[in-house]
């Protein structure tokens, strides 16, 4: 079975004036579908570093990432734009939707990448899921945290992508909303698509079927 | 979903920029279109006050015309009294009369007394050859005026003395005479009494004597061919015909034609006056070409200033837009859009603030330009409101200058890295 996402000896090296900081430090490692991966870690240790390598918007500088068997980082920006389109679904801590745009909208902003133009329904059919039809046109400003997340969830969900990179997802959500959200995640698995979740919290890691601990920039033994 | 969609609900989130900008916008159009405006106001009154003055010109012409009609009908004017048989035809093409008459049809007119005559001028006029010069003059024998009223009168015409004669300016000049000196007529010796100044007509070329002499002269003793009566004055509308009526009766042999008297005079009164006219109406266009430059001018400051303060406006608020929206910015490349989308994001929302900021502006200039007074006490003027091609090139202009107005910024946009947002945040 092809990878969805595989890296190997990737490393990331971040330059400041005093110092030199591996952030990532020769990572492997592969994501095949229906895997679900925890990454834990403290602050500072990789993993959102991590996260933006897998997701085909840093590029390392040294291994290679392969993304459903191709490297993105072999291709012209534009092109590799594509390939997280296509492929990817972020989910991140702060869910960053765009504050102007009621649910609907933000869960069709990922359409204006692919130009596809019968999103509408399967974003309707996103929300309906998520039990969001109540809310199709409030804004963001108008929903509680656990909504905007299940939002955002629907958002990196429109395109069916093959792989989801999820940010500290259920961070800033109480334990209920941050159950919801990982039996989401782990439901996206079972339909054969593959998670990196990056999170500080066991609880949310035990959802995983492989959990992982980075500690300065490499794999924990 | 679309980039429209994206751009509008963007703008009706963050009113306040968008309004700022659209602002920024309608300043630069409304200076320029309100300028425009004033222009063509100007132009329009311009012909207005030009086509006022004109028509007020040929009204005071007009009133002057009768005015002067009016006057002179209790004013003198000339006749000219010729003999009967005397033909006009070979008068006007001769400019001398070939029939002749007694001198004392003169006297005999100054012993009537006729109320509506008050100087008489007998004459005898003939071309002749000058043998001493071999040369072709109009001989003119007068006697001088005879006073029909008082002898105290000034005469209209002073007359030649005899052995004296007057020379026509063009005739002097060309046979050299000079005041003071002598030459000879037909064997007889003249002195130049006096060479009158260039009247541009058959006098140029006249040479006046004593009557006596020219009679003899001309072999035309005791007979003359015209007497021109002066400062005739009649208090009826036809004049003429009263006068020919009362000289008819005294001296019924002969005809009498009026001669450059007011005709002429009203005539040059309405040329000079016209000439006026038309040198106050020259000053008049120059004061107001004179004052469009100074606008023109001022526009051609005050535009570009405007224009540039608001492109740099433009500018700014996009640029502060872009630091606003740089999360918004990461996470839309996060999730594939390309650079080019960002950049039209931006550059969308400028070519539409310069839409919306055109359309108002165009209003907004049209209504100050109209509003605009030259000075308090003037009668509105309105340019009309609807200038098609003007209206195009503003729509189509001013999004053009706000989109690059906004390049830089959304360049800066396009080029900016999802990741260290990300990272970031």
């Amino acid at each position: 079975m092809t990878p969805i996402l595989e890296f190997q000896n990737v490393c990331k090296v971040f330059t400041t004036t005093k110092r030199e900081v591996r952030a990532v430090d020769g990572i492997s490692l592969t994501l095949a579908p229906g895997d679900f991966v925890a990454v834990q870690g403290p602050s500072g240790c990789g993993k959102t570093t991590l996260l933006l390598t897998a997701g085909g918007l840093l590029q390392p500088d040294a291994g290679t990432v392969t993304i459903a068997g191709e490297n993105p980082y072999r291709l012209d920006p534009e092109a590799r734009a594509q390939v997280r389109a296509v492929h990817i679904g972020f989910v991140f801590q702060q869910f960053h939707l765009i504050p102007y745009l009621n649910v609907l909208d933000n869960v069709l902003a990922p359409s204006l990448a692919l130009s596809r133009p019968n999103s509408r329904p399967r974003a309707a059919e996103l929300l309906a899921h998520f039990g969001m039809t109540h809310r199709l046109h409030h804004v963001p400003s108008e929903l509680s945290t656990g909504e905007r997340q299940r939002v955002a969830l629907a958002r990196a969900l429109l395109h069916e992508p093959k792989l989801l990179l999820a940010d500290e997802p259920t961070g800033n959500l109480d334990s209920d909303n941050g159950k919801i959200v990982l039996q989401y995640l782990t439901e996206f698995t079972r339909n054969g698509g593959a998670v990196l979740l990056v999170t500080h919290d066991a609880d949310a890691a035990a959802y995983a079927n492989r959990s992982l601990r980075l500690r300065n920039g490499k794999w924990e033994e | 979903m679309n980039v429209l969609r994206l751009i509008t609900r963007e703008i009706v989130f963050r009113k306040l920029g968008f309004a700022l900008g659209v602002l920024s916008v309608l300043a630069a159009v409304g200076t320029l279109v309100a300028a425009l405006t004033v222009l063509r106001k100007h132009d329009a009154r311009t012909e207005q006050i030009i086509a006022a003055k004109e028509a007020e010109t040929k009204a005071r012409l007009a009133q002057l015309e009768d005015d002067y009609r009016k006057i002179t009908l209790k004013m003198g004017f000339n006749v000219l009294i010729l003999p009967k048989a005397q033909n006009l035809s070979d008068l006007y093409a001769d400019d001398y009369a070939t029939q002749y008459m007694p001198e004392e049809y003169a006297t005999r007119l100054a012993k009537s007394r006729v109320a509506t005559i008050n100087h008489i001028l007998p004459s005898l006029q003939q071309k002749v050859r000058w043998p001493e010069y071999d040369r072709t003059i109009l001989l003119m024998g007068v006697r001088g005026v005879v006073y029909l009223h008082s002898p105290k009168q000034t005469p209209l015409l002073q007359p030649v003395d005899p052995g004296q004669m007057v020379l026509g300016a063009e005739l002097a000049r060309n046979l050299n005479l000079k005041v003071g000196e002598q030459t000879k007529f037909f064997g007889r010796t003249f002195t130049v009494s006096k060479i009158n100044e260039d009247r541009g007509n058959k006098d140029d070329i006249t040479v006046w004597i004593d009557l006596t002499a020219a009679q003899e002269i001309l072999g035309k003793p005791g007979q003359i061919n015209a007497i021109l009566a002066l400062d005739c004055t009649c208090a009826t509308d036809d004049r003429l015909a009263h006068i020919r009526a009362e000289i008819g009766k005294i001296l019924p042999d002969t005809q009498i034609i009026e001669f450059q008297s007011q005709a002429l005079a009203r005539a040059e009164t309405r040329y000079r006056a016209e000439v006026e006219a038309q040198a106050a109406l020259a000053q008049e266009k120059k004061n107001r070409a004179r004052l469009r430059a100074e606008r023109e001018a001022f526009a051609a400051v005050l535009v570009p200033v405007v224009m540039i303060g608001s492109a740099v406006w433009i500018g700014f608020l996009a640029l502060a837009n872009v630091r606003e929206r740089r999360v918004e910015i990461g996470v839309l490349r996060a999730l594939g859009l390309r650079r080019r989308q960002i950049f039209t994001l931006f550059l969308g929302k400028a070519m539409l603030t310069g839409l919306v900021g055109a359309a108002l502006g165009y209003t907004a200039g049209v209504l100050a330009g109209n509003s605009w007074k030259e000075a308090a006490d003037q009668t509105p003027l309105h340019v009309p409101w609807f200038d098609l091609q003007l209206m195009i090139i503003l729509l189509v202009a001013a999004p053009l200058l706000a989109a690059l107005a906004s390049w830089l910024p959304a360049l800066l946009a396009a080029q900016q890295d999802p990741a260290d947002i990300l990272r970031e945040e």
